[in-house]
């Protein structure tokens, strides 16, 4: 069993669903930082002094790296060293 | 400023410090323990994205477009979630393939198509050649900036006299040393990645540094800068996006920057190519955007600051980071500013050039000389030697030409414009790569139009209108249109001159680009050899060794012809050891059948790939070898196999874990047995003892009596007493374990009948006056007159109630103690209780004492009489009458066991 190949092998739904998530994830920030989701803090004011629409992406960024950092840990598994996969 | 003999010293120190860094990072990899093999590394080679452009161009780009300059970093960080779909499928397709280079990925895809080399290796350095000249030029412009007394006064030093040239020199011997120095080109180059990751680092804490200091030293933090702005109309503009031209150039910037981030050269060489562990993609996808974060955060701080400080017009906005510590009068900060500079310029100048260099002789260079049948003739011999050699000339001329380019034509232009065009020209790659990861019908001809397409409009929207300079043709084709024709204007193609120059160039391009690949692709016919590639591109995942899927080769060689092609291009001494290391591993015997097969063909092949890429192994392999082409049946009855078996190691699999379950539950199975078996065995010896105990006492009085025979009768008689005492203790110690094996085994039956409780009540309190007296215990009984009959078996019931009397007056005190028996009928079962006043049941073995190896098991805290069997027999009677006992009891105060019956068995309840 120590031989099982990581990622590619696992059952197809698990993966699918992961596989989805992160689909998901691309296309959330992909309507996130565009027009016309993004015009709406798109005003010259300032929040705690900061302008609001650099707080806006900022912020969208700060979580975006968040929540691929608790997705990525639930991804693959142990890992396998280069060249594992050569037998 | 800052005398120009202390920068150069500087400059030169950090560049031998690069050297120890990758010297140190070759070491260590030698010797088996990588630097460079954890994900931090990874992720910071990365950030070798991060150059001159981000460190000085950003900044410029802020304080004249605002917020634009941030698409260049989100894009990347946008497609982050797709690296674990995306780039691990690159990763693993180039490590099967032995893929060396970004052009070698695209033309193996496409059946490693010679055209497609050539044509990904130009548009590459096209693309990127002013790229690395851009790098020099930042280099150069810092230098004259902290050196100059005057900004504005910057003079161009001839070449000998120029910095710029000895570091570009510097950084060729540096690519010379740890970028091409073996012949094995996928072999990673951990030096280089090490001092990448190094420098990552340097220019992140120099940004972080300065931008610090900046705002919160010489200026009065955030607040004030951004307070200051807005009241400035025209810096408040910086704070939005200004209008629909504003967002449209958004999203397009958003667009191309994702897709170079994927293709751009230095990136593929170090995201893909020199991958050690794929899972260390897991890490770098949080990794990387926190530092594409963290280094954008004072990007706009210091834009504002530095226009709060300059006129508009007076200092050139690329050149903030070093012209705000100047004025400041923070010479150190200047410095740290420059370090950092440099650091990002170097690290691309880097990765790009090995990476170009690497492109033009596996991908230009040994294929055109192995195509040509003469040039093969007289070349061959040297072959591999002229290989690496090639490489570190092209390295010298790749850094000669970007130099020339800075000197020549760069000097106008400023970092942004030139990076972008950069961007664009390699996100024609997006649709062949990507189209070729995802869509088998995706074919060469198609590849190659669209590539070829988009790059013509990538070269006439993009790059002509900046060579236009005033009074030139090309000037009168801006304003005019290619032949005086407007709809044919390089800004404005069909009349779409709305978008700006930007936007419209990505956008026409792709669109070409995609229309050419998608529309060729499906009239295209494909060659075996490219559907083959195709399948296993697309499949990667569903192949279990694509390396060695002997795919594609149909023909007749000998292993002796193996051994003489690898030993021309690799040498004698790799090529025997090759060979061995295949034959150990494959079980071949080659002295019996010296037929090279398949497998050992493609192994060869691959093999070779490694030192010369794909596509000039793969004509090395056409024309040396006696090849059949392969039809695409035999292809896909190959592929079949492959997936079959495949599919049978899965079945093989999932049955080992069945099988491993089995044998776990067996296990457990055999481990309850042997502890049955101890717990016999201790009951056995438990048993025996208890019986040598009356037996030795029987003994003993019976020697007396027999060898004194003038014992007094009263004596006598006591002592006979005491022998029926204790032969009856064994009678039922006896009986006990009978009945106890019986029940057990499900051979005792019950005989039912219906029993009044009033006279089995009378008939035990009989049988226990005696005890009950000896003990003086007040013993009452407290049973209603009209009970129902209760259907059981009489004698088995009086012995659970004598059983649990005999434990109550055991427990009890002589004197004081207290019995009270009960019953009563509650619904349809009957509720016998027997409480005491004793010294109650220690808590610690309340849970075990229905238990039949209770005393066997718990020598230390055994019950003061009995043989420990009585409470097993009497929950095993209850059980079998499908009743219930139980017990409440508070130790020093005493017990209640209570037995629940049913009134009537519905059947023969099976004891077991």
């Amino acid at each position: 069993m120590q031989e099982r190949h990581q990622t590619d092998q696992q059952p197809l739904s698990t993966n699918r669903k992961k596989h989805t998530v992160l689909v998901a994830l691309f296309v959330g920030l992909l309507i996130l930082i565009n027009a016309p989701l993004m015009t709406a803090a798109n005003l010259p004011d300032r929040v705690m002094g900061l302008p609001r629409l650099y707080v806006y992406v900022f912020s969208v960024w700060a979580i975006s790296i968040v929540a691929l950092a608790l997705l990525s840990s639930r991804l693959g598994g142990g890992g396998k060293k280069r060249g594992a996969n050569d037998q | 400023m800052i005398s120009s003999g202390w920068l150069i010293g500087f400059s030169f120190l950090y560049l031998a410090l690069l050297f120890v860094v990758a010297w140190w990072g070759e070491r260590r990899a030698n010797r088996g323990r990588s630097l460079v093999n954890n994900p931090y590394v990874y992720a910071l080679s990365l950030a070798v994205y991060c150059t001159a452009w981000t460190y000085y161009g950003s900044v410029g780009r802020a304080a004249e477009d605002g917020i634009e300059f941030l698409t260049i970093y989100l894009g990347p960080t946008l497609t982050v979630p797709l690296w674990w779909i995306v780039l691990r499928k690159i990763i693993r397709i180039c490590r099967t393939q032995q893929i060396t280079t970004l052009a070698d990925f695209v033309s193996a895809r496409y059946g490693q198509s010679l055209r497609l080399s050539y044509l990904t290796t130009l548009v590459c350095v096209l693309g990127v050649l002013p790229y690395i000249a851009l790098q020099l030029k930042a280099i150069a412009t810092s230098f004259d900036i902290l050196s100059a007394q005057q900004v504005a006064s910057v003079q161009t030093p001839g070449v000998y006299q120029d910095t710029t040239f000895y570091i570009a020199i510097a950084l060729g011997i540096f690519v010379i040393l740890f970028g091409s120095r073996t012949l094995d080109a996928s072999d990673r180059h951990e030096g280089m990645v090490l001092a990448v990751a190094f420098e990552s680092l340097v220019k992140l804490l120099a940004f972080l540094i300065v931008g610090i200091v900046i705002v919160f030293g010489v200026f009065g933090g955030l607040e004030e800068i951004y307070g200051r702005a807005a009241a400035q109309p025209e810096l408040q503009r910086l704070f939005v996006i200004e209008d629909a031209d504003g967002f449209s150039r958004w999203f397009w910037m958003l667009l191309i920057s994702t897709l170079a981030f994927l293709f751009l050269p230095r990136q593929f060489q170090v995201a893909v190519l020199e991958n050690t562990r794929e899972d260390h993609l897991r890490k770098a996808m949080w990794l990387f955007p926190l530092y594409l974060l963290l280094i954008n955060l004072f990007v706009m701080p210091i834009a504002l600051a530095g226009r709060l400080t300059f006129p508009l017009g007076e200092v050139n906005a690329d050149t903030y980071m070093l012209a705000i510590p100047l004025w400041a009068k923070r010479e150190g900060l200047a410095l740290l500013s420059f370090l950092g500079g440099i650091s990002a310029a170097t690290s691309m100048i880097i990765v790009s050039t090995i990476a170009l260099s690497l492109m033009i002789s596996h991908n230009v260079l040994a294929p055109f000389v192995l195509g040509h049948v003469r040039l093969k003739k007289f070349l061959g011999p040297y072959f591999a030697r002229i290989l690496v050699t090639s490489r570190r000339v092209n390295v010298v001329i790749i850094l000669l030409m970007a130099y020339a380019y800075y000197r020549g034509v760069s000097t106008t232009y400023s970092l942004v414009s030139i990076g972008l065009i950069s961007f664009a020209a390699v996100a024609q790659f997006a649709p062949a790569i990507l189209g070729g990861l995802y869509w088998k019908e995706g074919s060469k001809r198609g590849a190659v139009a669209g590539i070829l397409g988009g790059f013509l409009v990538w070269g006439y929207t993009l790059v002509l209108p900046t060579l236009a300079s005033k009074g030139s043709m090309l000037e009168l084709v801006m304003q005019d249109g290619l032949f005086g024709l407007q709809w044919l204007n390089p800004h404005g193609l069909l009349g779409l001159s709305s978008l700006p120059p930007l936007a419209h160039g990505v956008f026409w391009s792709l669109l070409v680009n995609v229309g050419l690949y998608v529309g060729v692709s499906m009239y295209a016919t494909r060659s075996t050899q490219e559907r083959n590639q195709a399948e296993i591109f697309v499949d990667i995942f569903r192949y279990a060794g694509a390396r060695d899927t002997p795919i594609g080769w149909k023909g007749k060689a000998s292993v002796d012809e193996i051994r003489l092609l690898l030993a021309n291009f690799l040498g004698r001494e790799r090529a025997n050891q090759a060979l061995v290391h295949f034959a150990h591993r494959y079980r071949r015997d080659w002295e019996t059948d010296p037929v090279a097969d398949a497998p050992l063909v493609n192994y060869a092949e691959k093999l070779l790939a490694s030192a010369m890429g794909t596509a000039s192994a793969r004509v090395l392999m056409r024309t040396t070898l006696k090849e059949e082409e392969v039809s695409i049946e035999e292809v896909y009855d190959i592929l079949r196999e492959a997936q079959q078996l495949f599919s049978v190691n899965k079945e093989l699999r999932k049955k080992q874990v069945e099988l491993s379950r089995a044998t776990e539950a067996l296990q457990e199975a055999n481990n309850q047995l042997k502890r049955l078996s101890e717990q016999k065995d201790d009951f056995i010896s438990t048993v025996t003892h208890e019986m040598r105990t009356p037996l030795t006492a029987i003994r003993a009085m019976v020697e007396i009596v027999a060898d004194t025979p003038d014992l007094q009768a009263e004596e006598r008689d006591n002592f006979l007493a005491t022998i029926i005492k204790e032969t009856d203790r064994m009678n039922r110690l006896i009986s006990q374990v009978l009945d106890l094996e019986k029940l057990d085994s499900g051979k005792m039956s019950f005989s039912l009948a219906p029993v009044q409780l009033h006279s089995v009540f009378d008939e035990v309190t009989a049988s226990m006056d005696q005890l009950l007296k000896e003990k003086q215990v007040d013993f009452s009984t407290q049973v209603p007159e009209q009970l129902p009959a209760l259907e059981a078996d009489r004698d088995r019931l009086q012995q659970v109630l004598i059983n649990l009397l005999a434990n109550a007056v055991a427990a009890v005190e002589t004197k004081g103690g207290k019995i009270v028996f009960r019953a009563e009928a509650v619904g349809d079962s009957m509720l016998i209780s027997v409480v005491d006043n004793g010294k109650g049941i220690a808590s610690e073995i309340q849970p075990l004492i229905f238990d039949k190896f209770y005393q066997a098991e718990n020598q230390t805290v055994r019950k003061p009489k009995g043989s420990g069997l009585g409470l097993a027999i009497c929950r095993r009677i209850v059980d079998g009458h499908g009743g219930r006992i139980w017990f409440d009891s508070e130790p020093g105060k005493g017990s209640t066991f209570w037995v629940q019956m049913p009134l009537h068995q519905t059947e023969m309840t099976e004891v077991r």
